[in-house]
């Protein structure tokens, strides 16, 4: 049985999606990063394959998210994708009249304008973390809450409490001071998904002409609060994919897939192995600029595969650069 | 050889992130990070992207038209405009700017 695997690496969490020759999804996987992306890359190698029926050879490995070049690196990629590129491809894959696309995930944030089954349109969020799935997360953790509880409250709220939400400090701040005020938990949470949502909205989403069907993905899908935020924001229905969370993985997949159809090329694919193979990394001191940042670099046989860490991407191309040869 | 992809990076040298303290991203009245992102970007890229850099506070009759522009539409600076669409409104870093290039590019071969 042939399989296409594809490998979504975000600075939040990590997710795989191994899809057979139709396109069928048969196993995925959605994990943590914890800053360790070379480590949740095998992981997550290890934990699939476990997955697989018998017989299975993977003609295909596509990588995407923030560390896709490093991944790539890793696993020996086929081909390397930007996240709207991949996103785009598999809600296409499932749901074709889409579009618009709400992708939120634990660190970026992105709106895909589609007519036409071709990517129309786009935006990206801005370097602040307000709008982000951690942001949640960290609400989440301080009012000791699961994700589960926090979104099952926050539907619960009746009077929704404004929150101050274009900083995710003055978020923090306007929560504590409501919640000294005596407004209800629930209420407080329902309020800041609702800033968040219209935050998305004026920044991520500026100038996009939203149409629908709109499909919403990403980890911060799970948070049904966030879904009936959009909905009532938007007034229309939004559509959250059956496998949200790793559409990206999806899309890389799928993309791979067609890459090695056409080009009939044999996969780079290192092999499960990769999931036992021992990289060392050892970090240096860029002197290229006043910024002085400390770059790790990952060594295998001693050779450096991949470098990364810098505040601008000086030493992270070379990984880049790896890949698109 | 296709025509070269436009990056416009709009900002005000005179008053760097008025909507935020925090003074995250780049600060595009550097004269030093100008120099550094157009080197990463035609090391990365090449060619295949001609970069603008337009500072809204210096007044000619672009700036003044694009401040306009930019107030009418609630844009914030900096902004990160391609082939004159907005990509990104707010602040940025140097991994922002080539996702959003990198993504435009494999949007324009599809």
């Amino acid at each position: 049985m042939e399989a296409y695997l594809g490998i979504d690496v975000g600075s939040v969490t990590t997710k795989f999606a191994m899809l057979d020759k139709q396109d069928e999804l048969i196993a995925n996987l959605y994990l943590p990063t914890q800053g360790k992306p070379i480590e949740m890359v095998q992981e997550g190698l290890r934990q699939i394959k476990d997955r697989l029926p018998e017989k299975v050879r993977i003609s295909g490995v596509g990588t995407t998210g923030s560390a896709r070049y490093l991944a790539g690196v890793i696993v020996g990629a086929d081909l390397v994708k930007n996240e709207i590129t991949s996103h785009a491809v598999a809600t296409l894959h499932y749901i074709p009249q889409v579009k618009t696309i709400i992708e939120i995930g634990g660190q970026d944030s992105k709106i895909i304008i589609v007519r036409d089954g071709l990517v129309a349109d786009f935006g990206m969020n801005t370097v602040c973390a307000a709008g982000t799935g951690s942001f949640l997360d960290h609400q989440a953790l301080r009012l000791n809450l699961s994700i589960q509880e926090f979104s099952q409250q926050a539907l619960s709220s009746k009077a929704p409490v404004r929150i101050a939400g274009r900083c995710t400090v003055f978020a923090e701040s306007d929560m504590i001071h409501k919640q000294q005020m005596g407004h209800r938990v629930e209420d407080i949470i329902y309020g800041l998904c609702r800033v968040l949502v219209r935050n998305y909205l004026n920044n991520v989403c500026l100038g996009k002409d939203i149409q629908p069907p709109i499909v919403f993905q990403g980890g911060v899908a799970f948070n049904k609060a966030m879904v009936k935020a959009f909905r009532e924001e938007l007034n229309t229905e939004i559509i959250v994919p059956p496998h949200h969370e790793v559409m990206g993985a999806i899309g890389a997949a799928l993309l791979v897939r067609e890459e090695v159809s056409n080009n009939s090329v044999e996969s780079r694919f290192k092999g499960f192995r990769v999931s036992e193979t021992k990289y060392r990394t050892s970090p240096f001191e860029c002197k290229a600029c006043p910024s002085t940042c400390e770059i790790t670099q990952l060594w295998y046989n001693g050779e450096v595969l991949a470098r990364w860490g810098g505040r601008c991407d000086l030493w992270e191309v070379n990984t880049g650069e790896r890949m698109r040869r | 050889m296709s025509k070269p992809i436009k990056v416009t990076i709009v900002y005000n040298s005179k008053s760097r992130n008025e909507e935020c303290d925090a003074y995250c991203g780049i600060d595009w009245a550097s004269a030093e990070a100008i120099a550094m992102v157009s080197r990463r970007v035609k090391e990365r890229f090449g060619d295949k992207i001609q970069m603008e850099y337009l500072d809204l506070s210096e007044s000619n009759w672009r700036t003044v038209k694009l401040k306009q522009a930019m107030e009418r539409e609630n844009h914030l600076l900096p902004s990160l405009v391609i082939d004159g669409r907005s990509r990104i409104s707010g602040q940025f870093d140097i991994r922002h700017l080539l996702d959003a290039i990198e993504a435009e590019i494999e949007t324009k071969a599809q």
